[in-house]
C-alpha cells in the first residue's frame, strides 16, 4: 500500500495556488469590468454550471436501473448457474472507499467484507484521514485477509490491487468555526488529487483511469469528496459515466440523517443514497432501503 | 424472574455459570453505566439469573472502577467475579463467552454503549445497549428503542439494569439462545448467496451495454425461478410486466 499526502506537497501547493489565483483573476475582473459585464458574466457562469448539473443528473444511474439486493436473495438451491451481476468479466472494477473514524469504519470495512469477491480486475482505493492510525490499520487487516483468502484459493492474481490516499480532515472535533473554510478547503486540495490521480499499480492500464463507484457513509471528508466529484464532472474533467458516488446513511440512524446524510441529501452529489432502517426510507426523499449491508447475517 | 435459571433446568449438564460483559468503547468512557454495574444491587441481579463472571472494558476510566470494586464487601459481591481491563484488540472472545452454545455454555449478555451492536449481533450474543445520555447527540436512543422494538436488543436504562437482566433471560428463553451452535466467524469470500452484490451493479453502470445484458439475465432468471414456484398473489403479474420490459 502506498500512502502519500502527509503535508501539502508541490502539487497541492501548486493547485492551491491556481485556485487561488483564478478566484483573484475572476474577482479582479469583476470590479474591472463596467457593472453590466460583471453581471452577465456572472449569470452566464452560474447558468453553465446549472446546465451541466441537470446533464451530470441526466447522465446519473437510478437505484432503479437494476434489480436490488434488497429483493428477494437467490437461495444457494436455486443458483446453480452463474451469479449476477458479474463484473469478474469487465476490463477493470475500481472502487474508492472513503472512511472516517471509529463506528463509520466498523460499518464500511464490514459492508466491503460483504461485498468482495475475489477477482484480479479489482482495484480498492481507501481514503483515509491523515492521523487515522485505527481506520489504516483495520483497513490493513481487512486487505490481508482478502490477500490470505485468495492465498488459499491457489491464485494471488485474485486479490487484485490496493492503495490508500491520506487526506488532511475538513474539520477536527471543536475546531473553531473561522478556521474551518481553510482545513476543508485544504481537504478539498488534497481530494481533488485522491479522486484524479489513477492508481500507480494499474498505471496505463484500460479502465482504471478513473474510479468507477466512490463509497461513503457519513464522514466530513466523505462529502468533500463527494463535492470534489461533482465539481469535476460540472467541468468536465471526470467522464460522465464514471464516478458513482453512493453515500450509505450509518446503521446507526434508524430515525434521522445525519449531518453529512442531510448535506448529501440537499445537493444531490451521491448518484445513490442508501439508507438502512425501513423507517428512515419513508422519511428521506429519493432514499433506497438496502439491508445486509452490517449486523445480523440475513 | 429467578425462576429462569436455567442451571436448575440442565442439572446433569453442569455448566458454567453464566457471564456477563460490559463494554464503554474506547473513547468517549461511560462512567454512569461502570458505576451501576459495581454496585450491590446489580451484583445481586447477576446472582440471581444464575451470572458468575463479569467482565468489564472500562476505557478510560479504569482506575475509577477498580477502585469502586475493591471497595466492596465480600457478601456484596454475591460470589460473582469481576475482572476489568481498559481495551483489547478484538473483543470477539468476550462477545462469543456470552453466546450460549449447545452442551458447552449458558446464554449471558452483553451490556454495551450503541458503538458496539453490530460485533455484538455478529456473533449473537444476548444484548443489552444502554444509550450514553451524555453524548450530545441523541441518535443512539433512538437506535437503543428501535432495537428493543425490534427484540434485536434490550434496551437499557440506567439505574433499571437489573430489569433488563430479567428481559434478558426472558429473550433467552423464548429464543432458545442456551442452545445455539457453535460460533462460526465469518468466512471469506463471503457465501454467494449472502453476498451485497449492490456496488456490482453500481460498476456495471459505468458499463450501459454489459448493465443492459445483466439485467436481462436477471430478470429471465428471476421469472424462472417465480415460475416454479410462485409464492404469491399477483407474481404471475410482475413476471408478464417484466417480460414486457
Amino acid at each position: 500500500m502506498a500512502a502519500q499526502g502527509q503535508e501539502p506537497d508541490d502539487v497541492e501547493i501548486t493547485l492551491l495556488a491556481v485556485l487561488i489565483a483564478g478566484a483573484g483573476i475572476f474577482g479582479i475582473t469583476l470590479v474591472l469590468l463596467p457593472l453590466k459585464w460583471s453581471v452577465l458574466l456572472v449569470a452566464g457562469l452560474v447558468a453553465f454550471l446549472l446546465y451541466r448539473h441537470h446533464i451530470v443528473k441526466l447522465h446519473s444511474p437510478s437505484a432503479q436501473s437494476f434489480p436490488l439486493s434488497s429483493t428477494p436473495r437467490p437461495t444457494s438451491s436455486t443458483s446453480p448457474r452463474n451469479a449476477l451481476p458479474s463484473t469478474t468479466s469487465l476490463p477493470a472494477a475500481y472502487t474508492t472507499y472513503i472512511l472516517g473514524s471509529g463506528g463509520h469504519t466498523t460499518e464500511l470495512l464490514e459492508t466491503i467484507r460483504r461485498s468482495w469477491q475475489p477477482a484480479s480486475n479489482t482495484h480498492r482505493r481507501y481514503i483515509i484521514s491523515v492521523n487515522d492510525t485505527s481506520s489504516l490499520t483495520r483497513a490493513a487487516q481487512l486487505e490481508t485477509s482478502f490477500a490470505k483468502a485468495c492465498r488459499q484459493l491457489g491464485d494471488e492474481r485474485l486479490w487484485g490491487t490496493t492503495d490508500v490516499v491520506l487526506i488532511p480532515r475538513a474539520r477536527k472535533v471543536h475546531q473553531s468555526f473561522w478556521t474551518a473554510p481553510w482545513s476543508c478547503l485544504r481537504a478539498a486540495i488534497a481530494a481533488i488529487r485522491a479522486v484524479v490521480v489513477p492508481p500507480k499499480a494499474r498505471w496505463g492500464q484500460a479502465g482504471f483511469r478513473w474510479a468507477h463507484v466512490l463509497v461513503t457513509n457519513g464522514p466530513a471528508n466523505g462529502f468533500i469528496v463527494g463535492a470534489v466529484v461533482h465539481g469535476l464532472k460540472l467541468l468536465g474533467i471526470v467522464p460522465l459515466d464514471r464516478a458513482r458516488v453512493v453515500y450509505i446513511e450509518s446503521w446507526a440512524r434508524s430515525r434521522t440523517l445525519s449531518l453529512t446524510g442531510r448535506l448529501f441529501n440537499l445537493t444531490g452529489f451521491a448518484d445513490v443514497f442508501i439508507v438502512q432502517h425501513r423507517e428512515l426510507e419513508g422519511r428521506v426523499k429519493g432514499a433506497v432501503y438496502l439491508e445486509g449491508l452490517v449486523g445480523k447475517e440475513i | 424472574m429467578s425462576a429462569c435459571n436455567s442451571t436448575d433446568q440442565h442439572p446433569a449438564l453442569s455448566l458454567p455459570p453464566r457471564c456477563c460483559f460490559v463494554t464503554v468503547g474506547a473513547t468517549a468512557g461511560f462512567r454512569d453505566l461502570l458505576d451501576e454495574v459495581s454496585t450491590p444491587g446489580f451484583l445481586r441481579a447477576l446472582a440471581e439469573q444464575g451470572y458468575g463472571r463479569l467482565d468489564v472494558q472500562c476505557g478510560p476510566d479504569l482506575a475509577h472502577f477498580r477502585a469502586r470494586v475493591a471497595a466492596l464487601a465480600d457478601k456484596d459481591r454475591q460470589g460473582i467475579e469481576v475482572s476489568a481491563f481498559d481495551l483489547v484488540d478484538d473483543i470477539t472472545p468476550f462477545l462469543v463467552a456470552c453466546r450460549g452454545e449447545e452442551g458447552v455454555r449458558l446464554a449471558g449478555c452483553v451490556i454495551s454503549h450503541a458503538g458496539t451492536v453490530l460485533e455484538v449481533q455478529r456473533v449473537g450474543a444476548p444484548l443489552v445497549v444502554v444509550a450514553n445520555p451524555t453524548l450530545m447527540d441523541n441518535h443512539q436512543l433512538e437506535l437503543a428503542e428501535d432495537l428493543a422494538r425490534r427484540k434485536l436488543a434490550v434496551h437499557g436504562r440506567i439505574g433499571h439494569l437489573d430489569e433488563a437482566l430479567a428481559k434478558i433471560a426472558q429473550l433467552v428463553n423464548e429464543g432458545m439462545l442456551d442452545r445455539l451452535p457453535p460460533y462460526a466467524p465469518p468466512t471469506l469470500p463471503v457465501l454467494p448467496e449472502n453476498r451485497v452484490t449492490f456496488f456490482d451493479w453500481m460498476v456495471l453502470t459505468c458499463y450501459p451495454d454489459e448493465l443492459r445484458k445483466q439485467r436481462h439475465l436477471a430478470t429471465l432468471n428471476q421469472a424462472a425461478v417465480r415460475i416454479a414456484a410462485p409464492k404469491h398473489k399477483g407474481e404471475e403479474e410482475d413476471i408478464a410486466r417484466m417480460q414486457v420490459e
